[in-house]
């Protein structure tokens, strides 16, 4: 591979995984601070999604660099693109960490109630998938990309779960209602993050052998 | 970041033809800067300028200074001979004289009255062009015998052997096949550590391949330079635009 091509891709890859640790970072800040009641460390998750949308953009920008530099074909090309949406995946990732900070701010200045079990279960499997999609990435890792796309199923069943489990308390507790929309908040913001690790594990699987695996059922 | 070239106001005739018009543009140590711009821009003209090689037409006139390291390159103690030796050039056409691989590299030694290590100093420019293990155990053979690309190679060894602080390079891949030109385009990617390059690449393709800066040309006259990234991505001027989305029309 030519050599300069391929020192801007290693480059690239760099700036996605730093990207990647800090999105994950900021994830299990916010979850640390909804679970240990931490204002100051959701307050951190907040300010910092400033310096995730600066990351962002200069992902794209290198993305960029590399299209009109070298204008790479084939599996240069699916990994230059595949960075591109990834790039926009974790951005989101890093909004979603925001606006769990934010619930977890909300729900600090109330009196506690429990957290449901089934939040600390997803939050792990959500966290696994993150990084599992990245390690995908990096290593054009099919195998692990396609246990991602299956986790997402237990995700999703579990916010099935969390949402009938919270809707039970809001019928028995109504004086908790506005604490438990919060909380259900959080469980979405869970699923939404799982449904992004998937896109990026299905980017992968496209980077790695050109196939587009959106928009169909798993199996 | 100080500038290793400092052009100013450099203006070029061959006769009443303005080829270079009062240019100012600096160049930097340790990149690739590829100069760019349609044919009878000044590309080749610019590039001699350089190293004083315009003198060699007997027509030509020149205005303005070009500063090397902060020296005046035109001031009355420089002998071009030995500002060649600092600032080297290939051409389009690999030009090794009919003489061995070996006799080639030691040519320029000798006229510059280089006799130490010179066995050592032709191994070294050979390995940097990554011909050494190739052509270790035939270095009398003439050098006509090698391929085209070779050839280049080994004209780029011929100018490195002389460690010149500048490298220029007129279309050094033109002639070659695409495999020859990949390995030119890494090994510019390679010298530019120990040395600054300056190259008129064959195609806007090769520029934003291999070059750090660029800079473009039309008809004597510079119309943008700055880092290749920015001039491929976002130029500040629309005729930039227009060239290197191939739509210069003039």
């Amino acid at each position: 591979m030519p050599k300069r091509l391929n020192h801007h891709l290693e480059q690239l890859k760099k700036e996605i995984l730093l990207l990647g640790s800090m999105v994950e970072d900021a994830t299990n800040k916010a979850l640390l601070a909804l679970a240990d009641r931490r204002h100051e460390l959701a307050t951190e998750v907040i300010e910092g999604d400033a310096v995730v949308d600066a990351r962002e953009i200069a992902v794209e920008e290198e993305c960029l660099k590399i299209l009109a530099l070298h204008q790479p074909v084939a599996a240069d090309l699916r990994f230059v693109i595949a960075a591109m949406k990834v790039n926009n995946d974790l951005e989101r990732v890093g909004d979603l960490a925001s606006n769990l900070a934010a619930r977890a701010i909300y729900l600090i200045s109330e009196p506690p109630i429990p957290i449901p079990v089934e939040i600390d279960e997803m939050a792990d499997s959500v966290r696994a998938m993150l990084r599992d999609s990245l390690n995908a990435l990096v290593n054009r890792d099919l195998q692990l990309a396609h246990k991602v796309l299956h986790a997402d199923e237990d995700v999703d069943s579990r916010h099935k779960r969390i949402y009938d489990l919270l809707q039970a308390r809001m019928r028995e507790q109504p004086d908790h209602i506005e604490r438990l929309v919060q909380m259900l908040s959080v469980s979405r913001y869970l699923e939404r993050m799982a449904d992004l690790a998937t896109n990026i594990a299905e980017d992968v699987v496209f980077m790695v052998n050109g196939e587009v695996i959106r928009h169909r059922p798993t199996g | 970041m100080s500038a290793l070239v400092e052009m100013r106001a450099f203006t070029v005739r061959y006769g009443s033809t303005l080829a270079l018009d009062s240019i100012d543009l600096d160049l930097h140590a340790h990149r690739v800067t590829a100069v760019i711009g349609p044919a009878g821009a000044g590309k080749s003209t610019l590039l001699r300028a350089l190293n004083r090689m315009n003198e060699l037409v007997a027509v030509s006139s020149r205005e303005g200074t070009i500063r090397l390291g902060g020296v005046d390159i035109h001031g009355g103690d420089i002998d071009p001979l030995a500002l060649r030796r600092r600032v080297g050039m290939t051409f389009e056409r690999p030009n090794p004289f009919p003489r061995s691989i070996f006799d080639n590299l030691a040519w320029g030694l000798s006229i510059h009255g280089v006799d130490d290590h010179v066995e050592a100093r032709i191994e070294q420019a050979l390995t940097r062009v990554g011909l050494w293990s190739l052509l270790a155990d035939r270095l009398d053979r003439p050098a006509r015998e090698l391929s085209l690309g070779d050839q280049q190679r080994l004209c780029i060894a011929r100018a490195l052997v002389l460690e010149p602080e500048i490298l220029l390079m007129d279309e050094p891949c033109s002639r070659l096949d695409p495999t020859s030109t990949a390995r030119i385009e890494d090994l510019l990617f390679d010298l530019k550590t120990a040395t600054t390059i300056v190259l008129v690449p064959h195609s806007l393709r090769q520029t934003s391949r291999v070059a750090d800066d660029t800079v473009l040309l039309d008809a004597g006259t510079l119309i943008e330079a700055g880092s290749t990234e920015e001039m491929f991505t976002r130029p500040r001027r629309a005729r930039t635009e227009a060239f290197v989305t191939g739509r210069f029309d003039v």
